[in-house]
């Protein structure tokens, strides 16, 4: 008996163990992976996730002042019935809660410095970094003066701000489920604030107008020289975006004013080449910052087409409006598009648009009366500064000992006490150097370098969204982009009276260079000496001579990120390098120029076009090169045939755009590198520049290789490309049968998800176009180290619109993702699918009241009730 | 009927149904206690089954099959009507590093709801033995 007492003990007390064991084993979180049990097993995490939201849904809200009616479409676009404006935007706080809480979580998180909250110190310098950037405080400055103006539209604007974060925070009190990023990452969303919808105005700044460039610029100038440096970062072929400011001339672009400086001295050379190595160890080092990295390389992304055609190109005789924003894809992706309506009777407010998730008015989009689309201006909003510092409290301004002055952050630490930081300022903005080890020199120990950049103000662009959202007419809509301070944008309007514009819109900064060194471009293109008070920002461009054409002869206006205005504009506005070369906006204004009576029809296949220009204008210097070799072997004949009947459309199931991409690539490296490297130049000239030479000078002495006793002339290179590129793609594709060697095989869309976690990505994906095609893919070059290798473009077309000003309800939208930032949701990249095959979606414009939202349509409805719960 | 009568009179009426009961009580407490968040209950859920059994390795089986086949039915049934096997998909994906491999990870879940039935159908039926050599030690 007691024998066998015993045995049972023994076992159950083994048994028992093992049980201990898996219990602690399931409920304590390995690394990045949360505790098992709560995440996997039956019962909670995982399981609880819904795929899709419920089909009816009721809630009682006892903040709204009357019902809210929410049909969900079949692409799970809300659209929103309320009697008040307030009530509105808290239902659309609730969606957008529903539908993107992670994004909208880790976006402010990301903008506030608030990630070492949820990850834990391993973000800390990223925090840091953010708050360095001001984001926060400027966010801040901006709520509090808003909250505190006496402006009657500023307080509708807060209220409605305000009645937007209880939508969002009577979601996250009430939901049933966390997104799977959430389980994953085992924290839970913290209540929403007014601070975090306004913070994402500056964290769009941050993406569209922070800029290093002007140290690319310094070393670019410094490895050169400054004639080298006219000659091959000109802009040429430019078609300026507004058209009432004389035609574009080459020797009149923004690179003109440099060409009057005198030859460099070389003790001003010694000072160039001085302050080059100190910017460049510092961007080397800034790159090592995460996150900072991801938003140099973003910057490559940064596109846009807009253009509208008026009374006699369209078919119509009203006008179309189109718009599609480039930037780096994310999943989800940044825009959600809703449907927003005021049923009271003495209200017409009717807004379709593309808002970002956190924000309750839309970015662009249109209502009954205009519509309106946006495209980066390039805008140069951000200089740099450099400063002898005395100690680590002061450094010299215009003489003076002056002391910094700081602003103190406690940031939130996951698992630990928060940790204190103070961002130090100087009279300009920022000191970016404490981030980085490599600037001091001996004797310059407490030298520092700051910026001063236009998110460093209290600013009012949530005015000018809720404005243009209520605009009926030209008037409403500039006086609404008066608020518009960044980021600065070019936009393109157009009504149902029949009027288009284009309006570039944004504050932006005029310096005093009245006492910079004469090698100093001014103008904010290089870095200025702070402590000599170079630089100094004294005014803005008023917004009244900001560029605009209204109604031109010709009919049509286009933006695609190329320079704003012509020659006769006064004012500086843009960074060279920051104009985009121009292949887009060339092919657009081509195609517009050359048609008429335009459809609906006939935007879709502009806005999806992928005919290369520039394969256009490169191809027949090609061809004639090989045509004159003597003895072709079969390679070349091969890739030849291609190109003899190859309509310059870059289709990812076809070989010879793959051919030619990878043969201007090469031509480019093998034209400029030799010299490039050789001269230390962080940048290659652009495709444009090479088409200029190719066509106008076939022996420049870019053309020449260094490396080798003879002399090459552009024929030479040419041919080499050429041999390299049919090398390199029959070593890649492993056949030299050329017709195997599709274009998508190698040119491939790829969306990360948020997160960087690969398993909720999608793709790679073939895809038509290259960076250059109306339809863009943007990515990282495909012959890299002398191989090919495969291109994952991650950026592109982020939204697609087209406005039918004759029937609104002709209007049609597009995004590559979905409305839905649940993993497992059917409109997660329901649109992405979409987007991909070229389709777009109705928009439902026309269901202006609740009664007119067909049964049909509705794929889900939440009725709001105001009332206790 | 004094108390230890009455216990008596119960563990011989499940005695007589043991063969059946123990697996139904599991299945049906393991398959309640799966729309709960406390997955812990599962263990529980086989310690009641096991409770039917003097033998621990039939309060083993019973509890594996148990909670088991409960798992099953609720992974079943979820993966049939929702997307929750997209979910492990990408889940296998973050853990592993390969997407196409939900369903190891479903099997995976599957056999750790058999383990830990088997570890509580075992206790249960262990703290069984215990207490009915406890009664035999007292009666004697």
């Amino acid at each position: 008996m007691v024998r066998k007492l015993t045995k049972t003990i023994i076992q159950m007390s083994t048994v028992l163990v093992f049980i201990i064991a898996l219990l602690i084993a399931f409920s304590i979180p390995f690394g990045i992976i949360p505790p098992l049990g709560k995440f996997l097993f039956p019962g909670g995490g995982l399981w609880d996730i819904p795929e899709d939201v419920v089909s009816r849904d009721t809630i009682t809200a006892p903040s709204l002042s009357a019902d809210v009616t929410v049909f969900r479409d079949e692409w799970g676009v809300p659209h929103i019935y309320g009697e008040s404006e307030e009530d509105i935007v808290f239902a659309l706080g609730y969606i957008h809660a529903q539908d993107r809480l992670f994004q909208m979580d880790m976006a402010r998180r990301v903008t506030r410095g608030l990630l070492s909250e949820v990850v834990g110190e391993d973000a800390l310098e990223t925090d840091k970094f953010s708050l360095n950037k001001l984001k926060d405080y400027w966010a801040q400055q901006t709520l509090d003066e808003m909250e505190a103006s006496s402006d009657p539209i500023d307080q509708i604007i807060y209220q409605e701000i305000l009645a937007y974060s209880e939508g969002v925070n009577y979601y996250i009190k009430n939901m049933k489920f966390l997104p799977l990023e959430y389980l994953f990452l085992n924290f839970k969303p913290a209540v929403w604030g007014p601070i975090d919808t306004l913070s994402f105005i500056k964290y769009m700044s941050e993406d569209l107008s922070w800029s290093y460039e002007d140290l690319t610029h310094l070393k670019i100038y410094e490895s050169l020289g400054l004639d080298a440096y006219l000659e091959l970062f000109d802009l040429p072929y430019q078609i300026p975006i507004t058209v009432d400011y004389g035609e574009y001339n080459s020797s009149l672009s923004p690179l003109a004013a440099f060409r009057n400086l005198k030859e460099i001295t070389q003790t001003q050379q010694s000072v160039i080449h001085e302050l080059s190595n100190i910017f460049s160890f510092f961007i080397s080092d800034i790159e090592k910052i995460p996150g900072e990295k991801k938003l140099i390389e973003d910057n490559e992304f940064v596109g846009s087409n807009n253009w509208v055609i008026g009374e006699n190109k369209s078919e119509s005789s009203l006008p179309i409006l189109c718009n599609d924003m480039h930037l780096g894809h994310d999943l989800p992706g940044i825009w959600y598009e809703a449907h927003l309506v005021n049923t009271d009777p003495l209200s017409d407010f009717n807004v379709y648009g593309f808002f970002l998730a956190g924000v309750p008015f839309p970015v662009v989009g249109h209502n009954e009366y205009i519509g309106w689309g946006f495209t980066n201006t390039g805008f140069d909003v951000i200089d740099w500064y450099y400063y002898n510092g005395i100690n680590e409290s002061h450094y010299w301004y215009k003489g003076v000992e002056t002391a910094y002055t700081f602003i103190e952050y406690e940031i939130p630490v996951k698992n630990q006490d928060p940790v204190i930081f103070n961002v130090k300022n100087t009279v300009h903005g920022p000191v970016m150097t404490d981030f980085v080890d490599s600037t001091g020199r001996s004797g310059h120990e407490y030298d520092v370098i700051a910026c001063k950049w236009i998110a460093h103000n209290v600013s009012y662009e949530s005015r000018a969204l809720y404005g243009w959202a209520h605009a009926k007419n030209r008037d409403d809509f500039n006086d609404a982009s008066r608020y518009f301070y960044t980021p600065a944008q070019n936009t393109v309007y157009a009504d149902i009276h029949g009027d288009i514009g284009i309006r570039p819109t944004g504050k932006v900064p005029i310096r005093d260079d009245s006492n910079i060194p004469s090698w100093h471009f001014g103008n904010g293109s290089l870095p200025y000496n702070g402590s000599a008070g170079n630089g100094e920002w004294i005014d803005y461009v008023p917004f009244d001579f900001l560029p605009t054409s209204e109604n031109p002869d010709q009919n049509f206006l286009v933006s695609a990120n190329q320079i704003s205005a012509g020659p006769d504009y006064p004012y500086h506005l843009q960074h060279p390098l920051d104009i985009n070369r121009g292949y887009r906006a060339r092919r657009i204004n081509n195609l517009i120029a050359s048609g008429e009576d335009f459809t609906v029809e006939d935007m879709k296949s502009i806005q999806l076009d992928v005919y290369s220009l520039k394969a256009g204008n490169f191809t027949p210097y090609l061809v004639d090169v090989v045509n004159s070799i003597s003895s072709r072997d079969t390679l070349q004949q091969s890739a030849l045939d291609l190109l003899l009947d190859w309509d310059f459309i870059m289709d990812k199931e076809e070989a010879t755009p793959a051919i030619f991409y990878l043969w201007i690539e090469i031509f480019q490296e093998e034209t400029f590198n030799d010299e490039m490297r050789d001269m230390g130049c962080p940048n290659t000239p652009s495709h444009t520049v090479l088409e200029v030479l190719t066509k106008t000078n076939e022996t420049s002495i870019w053309f020449d290789d260094i490396n080798t006793p003879q002399t090459e002339i552009r024929d030479d290179i040419i041919l080499r490309s050429f041999n390299m590129a049919l090398q390199g793609l029959e070593d890649y594709f492993g056949t030299d049968d050329v017709s195997q060697w599709q274009w998508g095989e190698i040119n491939t869309k790829y969306i990360p998800h948020l997160t960087g976690l690969s398993a909720l990505a999608y793709g790679p994906v073939g895809v038509d176009g290259t960076e250059d095609t109306v339809n863009p893919v943007y990515r990282k070059d495909i012959w890299s180290n002398d191989e090919v290798v495969l291109s994952r473009g991650s950026g592109g077309a982020s939204e697609r619109m087209i406005i039918d000003f004759n029937n609104l309800n002709n209007s049609l939208s597009i995004i590559p993702s979905g409305e839905r930032g649940i993993t497992n949701s059917k409109h997660y990249v329901d649109q992405l699918e979409m987007f991909l095959r070229g389709e777009y979606h109705v928009q439902y414009f026309s269901a202006d009241t609740v009664e007119k939202f067909q049964e049909k349509w509705i794929e889900s409805r939440i009725y709001f009730k105001s009332g206790e719960n | 009927m004094n108390v230890k009568e009455t216990f008596s009179q119960i563990l011989s009426f499940l005695d007589k149904r043991a063969s059946y009961m123990g697996f139904v009580f599991c299945f049906i407490f393991a398959l309640i206690f799966v729309f709960t968040p406390l997955w812990q209950l599962s263990i529980l859920a086989s310690f009641i089954g096991g409770l039917f059994y003097n033998k621990m390795s039939k309060g083993a089986l019973i509890g594996l099959a148990g909670v088991a086949s409960a798992w099953i039915i609720y992974i079943v049934i979820e993966i049939l009507s929702t997307q929750a096997y997209v979910l492990f998909d990408q889940v296998g994906g973050i853990i592993l590093g390969l997407t196409g491999y939900g369903w190891v990870f479903i099997l995976v879940l599957i056999l750790i709801g058999a383990i830990l039935g088997t570890l509580g159908g075992s206790f249960g039926s262990g703290v069984r033995m215990l207490i009915e050599t406890k009664q035999e030690k007292t009666s004697e």
